[in-house]
């Protein structure tokens, strides 16, 4: 759908009354477009508006759309528009554009680049007003798909079932969330060898969850994320965190938006859960984490290094780096090495993998904020072996910075 | 075609789709977007089903449109509440026209749109009765960036004809715009009264979309 366009005549010179903000016009159009309007603040001439974007994948085409809106329901007075993209109630980023600006390069032949050039990016820290919504509650249904590679029985295999999400939001920084996975047709359970690791089995003993869990608790959470400041975020997790651990996992991201590099650390005390995906525990208990740095080279290319202790208690460092296109596509490779000896590691003496990012609007044509994000584990064994936790901060925000957001801001205009 | 067997495959194993945005109902939206793509509900044109008196009883300004190579059409009304040009014309669609002095200036909400192109030239040689100048066109590609393309152009009176526009009869010249450049090359065709009001017109949006004919109904 075509956005609304930018307000260009100002009353005043037309010797007309100066138009007035019209919040309850600009929340609806905001709704219709795809927005959730969060909040808004009139400070002197800037207005500052929060929104959640949920309708497209691209974060410069969201601050375009919302920018042209505010630009149409704001007061004459308002000379500057605030854009503040928000995540689960976290404030990411705000994008400052004068009104001048926006009538000036609407319909301008200047590149993208000349009119970012005009536009600044600054970190916020808090919301301007508590969410209406006290408290929410989300479910939904929907396929899944789970595979592996590489079993010298059967080198592919695969499982296909029906997931059940859902999430409750009862402070603006808490929620808690769960999955349940049933399984309708596949193969993934039905794998005979016995792991040979001579490792703690911390990812090696799969089997057991695709035969034993089924159908099984994926997730079920206590979740706190929140901005101590501007530039910091924070996430506190605890309760059954993944398919087969359970435990508690506290993170911290620094993140200045105009920044190109962030540093992170995440710690987590977890315990093994039991096979049946229920709610017992096994023995195995580790203390795993890793201080993370990230830096976006800010032409095709990103990377991630993470330096820590892994979920067999093996020590070592990952490193990941994507080639990124300007419209959503990632396509990266990493690996991991450990003080896990090759030969005490097993077959393919490290860990490694691809994963490649598509967006959904891509394949739609369509306005779409999905990714379907497909990391392909060349052979999962125990040694390299990382917590899976959702909500890790830096995917959380990454979109919202500004060295990506640039990648892609002459869609701005879209 | 490939994309939608690739859509069909990803659809069908949604394997980690990101839960960034997604607190509403984005998958439930975005499959019912792909399985809308299957169903091509019959084209409305709305020749057939427009009159002088349903134009006269809407008594707001509506442009029609229409866009051959990809077979759409539609009546657009004027976004209330403009008092300075560039105009913006919106669709039922969700597309959207934005017209400087009758030249076209950006659409919006197509498949692939034209972000801007300036008019000032041409509208320029209309009112001279002709001229040769450039023109560029700006666009977006695939990947997000700007492509601008400068054409030199070349505008000539053609004949006087008078035009009729559901039932209305106006006199008109007829002027044509021939733009090139060592790439590539388009004819606009404009039919403009005596008071510069661009009454038709046929103009190169893209090499994606071809043509746009404009008609103005009111």
């Amino acid at each position: 759908m075509a956005p609304l366009p930018v307000r260009r005549d100002l009353s005043r010179p037309l010797g007309l009354p100066p138009a007035q903000t019209d919040v309850r016009t600009l929340y609806t159009v905001l709704k219709a477009d795809g927005f959730n309007p969060v909040g808004h603040e009139i400070t002197g001439t800037t207005a500052r508006l929060q929104i959640e974007n949920l309708r497209y994948r691209s974060s410069s085409q969201a601050v375009g759309r919302a920018a042209r809106i505010a630009s149409r329901y704001f007061g004459d007075e308002i000379t500057i528009f605030a854009i503040d993209l928000v995540e689960k109630n976290l404030p990411l980023t705000s994008v400052e554009i004068s009104r001048e600006s926006l009538v000036a390069y609407e319909f301008n032949l200047a590149p993208a680049k000349e009119f970012m050039d005009q536009v600044a990016f600054r970190d916020v820290k808090s919301l301007v007003s508590a969410p209406e919504e006290k408290s929410s509650f989300y479910w939904r249904i929907r396929p899944y798909f789970d595979y592996g590679l590489f079993d010298p029985d059967q080198p592919v295999r695969f499982e296909f079932g029906v997931a059940l999400e859902s999430e409750y939001v009862f402070s603006p920084s808490s929620f808690v969330e769960f999955g349940i996975h049933k399984q309708v047709i596949g193969n993934l359970d039905s794998i005979e060898r016995d792991s040979d690791s001579v490792l703690p089995h911390v990812r090696s003993d799969h089997k057991h969850y695709h035969k034993q869990g089924d159908p099984g608790l994926e997730y079920l959470t206590l979740n706190y994320l929140t901005k101590p400041h501007a530039t910091g975020y924070v996430r506190l997790t605890g309760g059954y965190l993944e398919k087969m651990y359970a435990g508690v996992s506290a993170e911290y991201l620094w993140q200045p938006t105009n920044q190109n590099w962030g540093l992170g650390i995440e710690l987590n005390k977890v315990r093994q859960r039991d096979f049946d995906m229920r709610f017992g525990l096994r023995p195995y208990d580790v203390f795993t984490g890793h201080v993370s740095a990230y830096y976006d080279f800010g032409g095709r290319f990103e990377g991630q290094l993470d330096i820590g202790q892994y979920l067999a208690g093996d020590k070592g460092v990952t490193l990941s780096v994507n080639r990124v296109t300007s419209n959503g596509w990632r396509f990266g490779a990493w690996a991991t090495l450990t003080d896990v000896p090759f030969e005490t590691f097993g077959e393919g003496s490290f860990d490694k993998g691809l994963r490649v990012d598509i967006p959904l609007d891509w394949i739609l044509g369509k306005s779409s904020p999905l990714v379907m994000q497909t990391p392909i584990q060349i052979i999962g064994r125990d040694g390299g072996a990382r917590l899976h936790v959702n909500h890790r901060l830096y995917p959380l925000i990454q979109h919202a910075q500004r060295v990506d957001m640039g990648r892609e801001w002459a869609r701005f205009w879209r | 075609m490939i994309r939608r067997l690739i859509g069909v495959g990803l659809i069908m194993i949604s394997v980690g789709c990101s839960s960034a945005k997604d607190r509403d109902t984005a998958l439930s939206e975005t499959v019912k977007a792909f399985v809308s793509q299957f169903k091509t509900p019959a084209p409305v044109d709305p020749r057939q089903v427009l009159t002088r008196a349903a134009i006269d009883a809407a008594n707001i300004p509506l442009l029609l449109t229409e866009i051959p190579k990809i077979q759409s059409a539609g009546t657009l009304a004027l976004l209330p509440g403009q008092r300075q040009q560039p105009d913006t014309w919106f669709g039922a669609d969700g597309a959207s026209f934005t017209l400087h002095k009758g030249v076209v200036v950006a659409t919006r909400g197509l498949p692939f749109d034209l972000m801007f192109a300036d008019s000032v030239p041409t509208i320029e040689a209309l009112e001279k009765g002709g001229g040769r100048y450039d023109r560029t066109y700006k666009y977006l590609t695939g990947d997000n960036r700007d492509q601008i393309v400068t054409y030199q152009c070349r505008l000539q009176f053609q004949s006087v004809e008078t035009v009729t526009i559901f039932e209305i009869r106006i006199e008109t010249k007829r002027f044509s715009e021939t733009c090139f450049n060592p790439d590539q090359s388009f004819t606009n065709i404009y039919w403009v009264d005596p008071a510069q009001v661009v009454h038709k017109s046929q103009q190169f949006l893209n090499f994606s979309l071809g043509y746009a004919l404009t008609e103005k109904l009111l």
